[in-house]
């Protein structure tokens, strides 16, 4: 009898029952939706990042061309490009914001005194004309 | 003797299991954490640069005047440096009464007397180290003759 339970022995294995299975579902689920959280973080961190890095090239720009002005208000007219239209005099001048966009200012000069025309911010950026028939590589079928 | 055997089969595998997901459960909290640390200062960070702009604007829109930029923006102070300073608690509401319990954030307007300032954001240490400035920028007021 003792032999016979000898020759019958088994080795012990791992066994894989619905426990385990449970644990790797929850493992799953934990590793996707942790990942996921991580992904929309670092996300959000680039847009403040980006947001910030606007706010800064576009408050430099502006600062610069306060300068500007004031030196216009000192005569200093190196900076600005005059013309003239009905009498009255026009400075204009421009600071890069970015690798796009320029703060564009145009100073009115009325008898001695600078007013302030304009003082906006203009997108240079290359334009696409959305209703062009070659803005958009399509297929025609051929 | 089977049941034995199966039992001690069961009682591995529920060993096993319980190891392994401890594992990856502290792994996966420490990445959660991680990403809502993140999410928390990017907040602040998007938080800061809307109260700077907003003082910086307002110093713009009154051509450099403290006095009047103390009293449009709230819960604005005189530092003993003649800076400005407004205080946030941490939900960026300003604190109308200085207090050194709520107060997390501040923004300071530095005039340097060019017409020119300096207005920072500053997140307040834990440990009463050398506060955090989350943004800084420089503006200038447009006077108009």
């Amino acid at each position: 009898m003792n032999g016979n339970n000898n020759n019958n022995r088994k080795p012990t294995v791992i066994n894989v029952g619905g426990a385990s299975l449970m644990m790797l579902f929850a493992v799953l689920c934990l590793t996707v939706f942790s990942v996921l959280s991580l992904v929309y973080s670092n996300y959000q961190v680039k847009l403040t990042e980006k947001a910030v890095l606007a706010t800064e090239n576009y408050y430099a720009a502006d600062t610069s061309a306060a300068e500007i002005f004031e030196a216009l208000q000192n005569g200093d007219l190196s900076e600005a490009t005059v013309t003239e239209e009905n009498g009255i005099t026009y400075y204009s001048y421009s600071v890069t914001v970015d690798a796009d966009q320029t703060l564009d200012v145009v100073v009115a000069n009325n008898g001695g005194a600078l007013t302030i025309e304009s003082w906006k911010v203009v997108n240079n950026a290359a334009e696409v004309n959305l209703f062009d028939d070659d803005a958009f590589n399509l297929w025609d079928g051929n | 003797m089977k049941r034995n055997g199966s039992s001690s089969l069961f009682l591995i595998e529920i060993v096993l299991v319980v190891l392994f997901f401890s594992i990856c459960s502290a792994i996966c909290i420490n990445v959660f954490a991680i990403s809502k640390q993140l999410s928390l200062n990017s907040e602040n960070l998007s938080y800061g640069v809307m109260k700077v702009e907003s003082a910086a604007e307002c110093y713009k829109s009154v051509d450099g005047n403290l006095d009047e930029v103390a009293s449009i923006l709230t819960g604005a102070s005189y530092t003993d440096d003649g800076d400005l300073r407004v205080e946030y608690d941490a939900n960026w509401q300003p604190q109308v009464l200085s207090s050194q319990a709520d107060e997390t954030f501040y923004v300071v307007i530095s005039p340097d007397g060019t017409g020119a300032a300096e207005i920072a954001v500053y997140q307040v240490a834990e440990n009463a180290d050398e506060d955090n400035t989350l943004f800084s920028i420089t503006v200038k007021a447009v006077m108009a003759s």
